[in-house]
């Protein structure tokens, strides 16, 4: 836990420097890119951009992408209890989803399933890996069930505890499973994304900086 | 070509020994009651049921072989409960087109849960049935 703090704090160090020398005019183009290639994610997200002429490569669009992704909180918390009851639960099952999924909470493991770490007898920290695990900060247990709905190809249901009875259905909520690049994007962990947009957003200020930002 | 039935719905009397943290967050999904009546019944269609183990943090997965045919099953909670059954035949079983043997699999199974007194309304649906969240399935597989 404390490698991956230290990590998304690295990055948003990095991220707030490499941000600087993209800003410009006439560079929602690529913002809008982005946007269209995974809707309904980063709007209202931190703005970077590009000028035409300081486009860096593929590596920088993909270090930028990924900031974006990192710098948006992938489910905003519409949290309180109203989004849920309007979706038909009563006010105990409502109030439980509204409840913020809890850190013990174990997440969704992206690479490395638990059955794959018990197959190959793999150490827990390797497993629950926070670069392994999609578990974001400050989502609420029913928006975790929603996002681990779209991604997990094989999770349907969860159990209400008995005290509140019934149970959680995705397909109910009219959820729709991502296709396989969508699955793929968003079972990344945060904490990953960090890592790795980082480095490209790093390289991509390098090269911003070597072919000419430097004036 | 219709696609094959591979997720069935049932009840149980069986009571839910889902069990949580205090957090509130599932730590042993439910299922693992259901589980040892569902050996039962598999095996008592001459299947040789592995060990269930655990998955994620919602359900409960096996493998079941019969006659070579190797299928994956993951059982999970909800009212109904549902189980998944994939084909884990290999690639070579794949090659020598296993879809007959997968199906006699399927109806194995369908007899094993409608043969189990404590397992009610089986229903059969397509993965794409089901997440339209269809509510009426198919008698067999």
């Amino acid at each position: 836990m404390l490698g991956g703090s230290l990590l998304a704090s690295t990055a948003n160090h990095l991220a707030s420097d490499v941000s600087a020398p993209f800003r410009g005019s006439g560079n929602t183009l690529l913002a809008s890119a982005i946007d269209g290639a995974f809707p309904g994610r980063y709007g209202n997200s931190v703005s970077f951009g590009l000028d035409a002429g300081t486009a860096v490569g593929g590596l920088a669009l993909g270090g930028i992408a990924t900031a974006r992704s990192v710098f948006t909180p992938l489910t905003v918390a519409e949290s309180g209890s109203g989004k849920f009851l309007g979706q038909g639960f009563n006010p105990a099952q409502a109030e439980y989803l509204a409840m913020p999924y809890p850190l013990t909470g174990k997440g969704h493991h992206s690479f490395i399933t638990q059955a794959m770490g018990r197959k190959y007898n793999l150490p827990k920290w390797v497993v629950d890996n926070p670069l392994n695990v999609l578990k974001p900060n400050g989502i609420s247990r029913g928006d975790f069930y929603e996002l681990h709905y779209k991604v997990d190809p094989y999770f349907f249901n969860a159990n209400f505890p008995t005290a509140i009875g019934g149970s959680w259905r995705g397909s109910s909520l009219g959820l729709e499973k991502y296709g396989t690049a969508g699955r793929i994007w968003y079972s990344i962990p945060t904490s990953l994304k960090v890592t790795v947009g980082g480095a490209g957003a790093a390289e991509g200020a390098g090269a911003y900086y070597y072919f000419g930002g430097r004036k | 070509m219709t696609e094959q039935a591979t997720f069935a719905t049932f009840d149980s009397d069986l009571p839910d020994d889902s069990e949580f943290s205090d957090a509130g967050d599932i730590v042993i999904p439910g299922g693992r009651g259901l589980s040892e009546v569902l050996t039962q019944a598999f095996e008592r269609q001459g299947f040789n049921v592995l060990e269930w183990n655990q998955y994620e943090f919602y359900g409960w997965q096996t493998t079941l072989e019969l006659s070579g045919q190797k299928c994956w099953i993951l059982l999970q909670g909800g009212r109904p409960w549902l189980l998944i059954a994939e084909n884990r035949s290999g690639i070579l079983s794949w090659i020598h087109k296993t879809g007959d043997a997968f199906r006699e699999t399927l109806l194995a199974i369908d007899t094993a849960l409608k043969d189990e007194d404590r397992i009610k309304n089986v229903s059969w649906f397509s993965r794409a049935e089901y997440e339209k969240g269809s509510q009426v399935g198919s008698a067999r597989p």
